[in-house]
């Protein structure tokens, strides 16, 4: 590892200022958890590092005209510790538990989770069924971006150089919406997901008035599968329709092999999940 | 070589020196003689290295040891020693919770730091706890067991021998 010269800025406006023109050769700090190994083995050669750790106001969960905000260096073990959260983004909140171990989750930031925009993101999958945006700031204004937009490719993002996440938001699900998240990983603990599924219903009766879908691990970015929420939104749900959607969201998937798990399993499983989970959540008979 | 100057406390002892700024917490620990804190992976997977900072358990292969600046840090020694062991540390002992060693370090302060926040967990929030420690010797069982003597709860049930089981 060569040496590089070490910032810590405790402001935002400071943190712009430093990253300011310095793009290919300077690397942002948050939780370091992925940054750090990199760096470590030589993977990462930057000449400058900027440790977003002491930016104290960008570490906040609050709850605002109907949307929940949260600042990009919030941990993971702020999210878990979360009342708010587990009561209004429970399916968040489900990711948080099974998501590394707590040593790592101390550490993890949620802004580190987006950015590092790897397919398997335990945050990234249920924030997508919420309809989550990201915040960025540069010196030049802010703009907003919706998540489903904000994944390029393989651990790839739309952040320009120059820019920070400095916030996910995402609005109040509905009252008596279902939510629920399952990360199938290869032991309970310490695992990175094989596959990851995040569903959220809204009912009426037994209409779908609607639903959001998003899976993990199974293509190059985290992403929702819109065309099998198609097939339940404003339909009423029975077994023959669950199963359409869950075969449909399995075709619009492109997982690889992997050591986890090949690619086959992963698309049998997505449809599997998919499945299971709608079932579930609405007390359907599975007599798979 | 980018250097900066670092100061933290170890322990509560004042620590200052000039350190490389792409060193980790870990290498920078066991180089000034903190060896109880143990180098397994250097990637976050297998907690050996777990040391307290601000009271907060933490991979120190996670952390460059510039960004520890102004923080205290908590190592294995800082929770007890030989002729004033930790409870934690007296009941690893007795319920045979230590073999080789080497993730023991790691494995106390884990464990401290979940009786600090709670101190009558259950096996499964202990299990939970230390899933990011690991232990290549005991089966776990044994430290579970120490972990739940050093409770509220267990320490109220006092005298109890640790069960003896076959291997
Ligand atoms: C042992 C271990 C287990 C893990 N298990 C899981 C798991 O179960 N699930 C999971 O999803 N992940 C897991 N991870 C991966 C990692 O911990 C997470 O992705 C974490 O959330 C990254 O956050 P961080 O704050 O540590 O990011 P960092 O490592 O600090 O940064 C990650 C990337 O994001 C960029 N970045 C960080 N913050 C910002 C910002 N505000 N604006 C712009 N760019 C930014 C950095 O430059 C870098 O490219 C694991 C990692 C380890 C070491
Ligand atoms: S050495 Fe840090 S987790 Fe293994
Ligand atoms: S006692 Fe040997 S690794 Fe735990």
């Amino acid at each position: 590892m060569r040496g590089f010269d070490f910032l810590s800025p405790k402001s935002l406006i400071a943190a712009l200022r430093a990253i300011d023109g310095k793009a290919p050769t300077c690397k942002l700090l948050a939780g370091g958890t992925n940054v750090i190994p990199t760096l470590r083995d030589g993977t990462l050669k930057p000449r400058f590092v900027v440790d977003l750790g002491g930016i104290k106001a960008l570490n906040y969960i609050r709850e605002k005209q109907g949307w929940i905000q949260i600042g990009a260096l919030t941990t993971i073990r702020d999210l878990l510790n979360s009342p708010l959260i587990k009561k209004k983004g429970s399916l968040l909140w489900e990711a948080t538990h099974i998501f590394a171990g707590p040593l790592v989750r101390n550490r993890a930031t949620v802004g580190g989770n987006l950015a590092d925009a790897s397919p398997a993101a335990d945050t990234a999958v249920p924030l997508l069924a919420l309809g989550a945006r990201v915040k960025l700031r540069s010196l030049k204004g802010q703009r907003t971006v919706p998540l489903n937009r904000f994944f390029a490719g393989y651990q790839r993002t739309v952040i320009k150089p120059g820019e920070i996440v400095t916030e996910v938001t995402f609005p109040v699900p509905a009252r008596g919406r279902k939510q629920s998240y399952y990360k199938l990983g290869r032991r309970n603990a310490m695992a990175i997901s094989v596959v990851s599924v995040a569903v959220l219903l809204q009912m009426k009766g037994k209409i779908c008035t609607d639903t959001a879908i998003a899976l993990g691990a199974v293509a190059p970015t985290p992403l929702r599968v819109e065309k099998a929420e198609g097939i339940l939104r404003g339909k009423k749900v029975d077994l023959e329709l669950v199963k359409h959607c869950a075969q449909a969201a399995a075709k619009s998937v492109k997982p690889i092999d992997d050591i986890r798990a090949s690619a086959d399993y992963r698309r049998t499983l997505c449809e599997v999940l998919v499945h299971r989970m709608i079932c579930q959540s609405l007390g359907l008979e599975d007599a798979d | 070589m980018k250097t900066l100057s670092v100061q933290f406390k170890v322990n509560g002892e004042e620590v200052q020196a000039e350190m490389p700024t792409h060193i980790t917490l870990l290498q920078a620990l066991r180089e000034l003689g903190y060896t109880e804190v143990k180098n397994g992976c250097e990637k976050g997977d297998c907690g050996s290295c777990t040391v307290l900072l601000d009271g907060l358990p933490v991979n120190s292969c996670l952390v460059l040891a510039v960004q520890a600046t102004g923080r205290e840090v908590t190592t294995v020694r800082g929770i007890g020693s030989l002729d004033n062991l930790h409870p934690l540390q007296k009941n690893f002992i007795e319920h045979g919770a230590i073999q080789c060693g080497f993730c023991t370090p790691g494995m106390l302060l884990s464990a401290k730091a979940l009786l600090d926040e709670n101190p009558s967990p259950t096996r499964k929030e202990i299990r939970e706890q230390i899933s990011g420690n690991l232990c290549r010797c005991t089966g776990y069982v044994k430290i579970v067991d120490a972990i739940m003597e050093t409770t509220s709860e267990g320490s109220k049930a006092g005298k109890r021998r640790p069960r003896a089981r076959k291997c």
